[in-house]
C-alpha cells in the first residue's frame, strides 16, 4: 500500500469508529436503556395519591402529606385551581409562566398528549426533556458527588446525579428554588428539599417511577409519591417536537380573562 | 339559522356535556371558571380574531346572545393546538369575517366569555368532541 494513502485509510477507520452505533455497545455491557418518549398512563396527576385529591379514590395507596406546622402554613397559603382546594382566586406559579420545577415536571400533570417526557441516555449523562414548557434537566452518571457549600444553590430543576442498579435508575437531587410547587394541588417544598427518583424498567415498553422527597422543614418524614407508570411512545419519537412554551403576554391575558387574580407582582 | 342546524348544535352540545371530564382541561382549572350545568346557545356572530395558541385556543367575535344583545365575546377552546391539528384544525380554520355559531358553557363571572362545546364556521361544523 502506498504510504500516501495511509492517512486516508486511517481517517476512514476513525470515521467508522465514530459512526459505530451506541446501542450495541450498551447492550454488550448489559446497561438498561431508559431512552425514549414516555407517556404517563397512570391516572394520578398530582405528586402523591393524597386522599380527596385524585380521581382514583379506590386506590389503596393513599396517604395524607406529613406536614410540619410550617409546611401546613405554606400549603394553606398556596391557592390552586385543582383538587379539593380549587378556587377562582389562585397564585399558581404555572399561571405566571414561572418554571414548574423538577418534581412538578416529573408528575407530567398535563392532559395527554402533553403528559410526557423524553429521556436521552449517554454513558456519562442522561438528559430528560419535559415537553410541556419545553424544559429539561441533566442527570450525571459519572460518579461525581452532589455539590455542597458554595457550589450548592437553588435552581428550578436542581442538581442531579444518578446510578443504575439492575433494572432501576436511581437519581438523587438537591438545590431547589422553593417558589415552585410539587404539583397542581399546591404542595410546597423548601430550598433544602432532597429528591430521590427511582425509575424501574418493567419491560422495554413500560417504566415505573416513584419519587421520595426529604424536606424536614415542610414534611415531618420522607414523603413518597404513588407509583407513576409510563409507556414508551415510538410514534412520538419519530415526530416533530411540540415546543410548548409559556408566553407571558398570552398567559397573563388569559389569566385576566378567567379572572383568577393570578398576576405578576 | 335553521331549526335543523339549531337541533344539530344542541345535540352536539349535549354530547359534549356527557363527554366532559374535568381532568380533560389543561392547566387552568377548568372546573371552577365555567358554569357547566347547562350548555348555552347556539349563538351566532362574526369572527374578529382567531388565536391558535397554547395553552388554550381563543376565538374573538362580535356575537349576538340568546336575548338578541350584541357584544364582543371571547370564546375559549379547551384543546391545545397540537390536539386540534391532529383533528383537522389549523390556524386558518377561522378567519376574520367568518360567521360562527357556537354552543358554550358560560363563564361564572363574565357574561361575554364562554367555553365552546360545539362550533360551526360558515355553516360547516368543526370537530370539538375530541
Amino acid at each position: 500500500m502506498p504510504i500516501r494513502i495511509l492517512p486516508i485509510v486511517a481517517a476512514g477507520f476513525a470515521a467508522g469508529l465514530l459512526a459505530w452505533p451506541a446501542a450495541p455497545l450498551r447492550a454488550q455491557s448489559a446497561i438498561p436503556d431508559f431512552s425514549g418518549h414516555w407517556d404517563r398512563v397512570s391516572p394520578i396527576e398530582s405528586f402523591a395519591n393524597t386522599p380527596g385529591a385524585t380521581r382514583d379514590a379506590a386506590s389503596g395507596d393513599q396517604r395524607e402529606a406529613p406536614f410540619t406546622p410550617a409546611g401546613r402554613a405554606r400549603f394553606e397559603a398556596n391557592k390552586p385551581g385543582y383538587g379539593p382546594r380549587r378556587q377562582m382566586e389562585r397564585n399558581d406559579p404555572m399561571g405566571r409562566c414561572e418554571p414548574l420545577g423538577l418534581v412538578r415536571n416529573l408528575t407530567t400533570e398535563i392532559v395527554a398528549p402533553h403528559a410526557t417526557f423524553e429521556i436521552v441516555q449517554t454513558p456519562r449523562r442522561i438528559l430528560q426533556f419535559f415537553e410541556y414548557r419545553h424544559d429539561w434537566r441533566e442527570i450525571w452518571l459519572d460518579g461525581r458527588p452532589l455539590p455542597t457549600g458554595d457550589d450548592l444553590y437553588p435552581k428550578w430543576n436542581g442538581f442531579s446525579v444518578g446510578r443504575i442498579e439492575g433494572d432501576t435508575l436511581i437519581v438523587d437531587s438537591v438545590g431547589f428554588d422553593e417558589r415552585s410547587w410539587l404539583d397542581k394541588l399546591g404542595y410546597p417544598h423548601s430550598e433544602s428539599m432532597r429528591v430521590e427518583e427511582r425509575y424501574r424498567l418493567i419491560d422495554p415498553e413500560t417504566l415505573e417511577l416513584v419519587v421520595t422527597i426529604v424536606d424536614p422543614e415542610i414534611y415531618a418524614e420522607p414523603w413518597r409519591s404513588d407509583t407513576k407508570r409510563f409507556k414508551l411512545n415510538r410514534e412520538k419519537a419519530s415526530g416533530w417536537d411540540e415546543q410548548i412554551y409559556c408566553i407571558p403576554a398570552e398567559e397573563m391575558s388569559f389569566q385576566e380573562l378567567m379572572g383568577t387574580g393570578n398576576v405578576i407582582d | 339559522m335553521s331549526a335543523k342546524i339549531r337541533l344539530g348544535l344542541s345535540i352536539a352540545g349535549a354530547i359534549a356535556v356527557l363527554a366532559w371530564q374535568p381532568h380533560a382541561d389543561a392547566h387552568h382549572g377548568g372546573t371552577v371558571e365555567w358554569n357547566q350545568e347547562q350548555v348555552r346557545g347556539p349563538i351566532t356572530g362574526v369572527a374578529t380574531r382567531f388565536a391558535f395558541q397554547f395553552p388554550h385556543v381563543q376565538l374573538f367575535a362580535e356575537m349576538t346572545n340568546e336575548h338578541g344583545e350584541q357584544a364582543s365575546w371571547t370564546l375559549v377552546i379547551r384543546w391545545t393546538p397540537t390536539i386540534l391539528r391532529k383533528n383537522g384544525w389549523s390556524r386558518d380554520s377561522i378567519k376574520p369575517g367568518d360567521e360562527v355559531t357556537v354552543t358554550y358553557f358560560p363563564h361564572v363571572d363574565s357574561p361575554t366569555t364562554g367555553l365552546i362545546q360545539s362550533i360551526e364556521v360558515n355553516g360547516e361544523p368543526l370537530p370539538m368532541d375530541l
